[in-house]
């Protein structure tokens, strides 16, 4: 009981201490990310970009927000429409910048059609809280 | 006996201040690794420097000289919703067979105010802008 009373004060200034370091941790961090020149790339847009390649309707459909039934059966049905015309050769990240919520990551892909034809193009991805809600 | 006492507080206070920024740093989703190879980056190509530099400056003339009707069509569809440019950042660039994929982040505001960020990607072939997306 003791010890209790004793060592309550510093658990006070502990508490207070992690208080102080979240808030310095969540704004201070969230600052740094939207003044970076640059932002890293995201786990959220590589995946899109991968199920987008490999024609995996359930993880595109996963990563954008929700739509309604129609919308995705349409998705389901594109995808098995073009199911193994492409074959991807090189998946190139070109950059991307954060404003708040939003982030927008760019790259450049590399496809050969069934016809084999090589093609390189790019793909702008806009995240709006991790989900893809713009792709040109 | 006193100072003891402040240095441990302060101690304790720098530990639970450690621990809280550590606390506040959200666990970082890691890539998925890429099934296929990527590309290597090379240098931005000066024509799409000197045409990105006209967005900021607003400058319209500038950019109906050096870009055909096509090309800016397809630039006002990359930049929209923007209004209203106000700095463009080149970001990477890589290259396959002779064409470059040149890109950049335009930051601006669009007409209700609202800023935002755009992705701006232009193909260039032979020194000369090609395509844009």
């Amino acid at each position: 009981m003791g010890a209790l009373q004793t060592l309550r004060p510093w658990g006070f200034v502990f508490v207070m201490g992690a208080l102080f370091g979240f808030v310095v941790g969540a704004v201070g961090g969230g600052l740094l990310e939207e003044r970076s020149p640059f932002s890293h790339e995201s786990a959220a847009a590589r995946q899109y970009m991968i199920s987008l390649l490999e024609q995996e309707p359930q993880s595109l459909i996963a990563l954008t927000p929700r739509s309604d039934v129609v919308s995705r059966a349409m998705q389901f049905a594109s995808a098995e429409g073009t199911a193994g015309t492409i074959t991807p050769l090189s998946l190139t990240y070109l950059g991307g910048k954060s404003s708040g919520l939003l982030s927008v990551h760019a790259y450049a892909i590399e496809v050969r059609s069934a016809d084999g034809q090589r093609q390189f193009f790019p793909l702008a991805l806009t995240l709006v809280g991790g989900k893809v809600v713009r792709r040109e | 006996m006193s100072r003891a006492r402040a240095a441990l507080g302060l101690t304790v206070f720098l530990l639970g201040m450690a621990a809280g920024f550590i606390a506040s740093r959200p666990a970082t989703p890691q890539l998925p690794d890429s099934p296929w190879a990527s590309l290597p980056t090379v240098e931005e190509p000066a024509t799409t420097r000197a045409r990105v530099a006209m967005l900021p400056r607003d400058d319209a003339r500038g950019l109906a000289r050096a870009l055909d009707i096509q090309l800016l069509e397809r630039l006002a569809g990359a930049i929209d919703p923007l209004v209203d440019v106000e700095e463009v950042t080149f970001t990477g660039a890589t290259e396959r067979q002779g064409d470059i994929l040149s890109a950049y982040i335009a930051e601006g505001k669009a007409l209700s105010g609202e800023r935002l960020v755009v992705g701006i990607v232009f193909r260039v072939r032979d020194g000369r802008i090609v395509g844009v997306n």
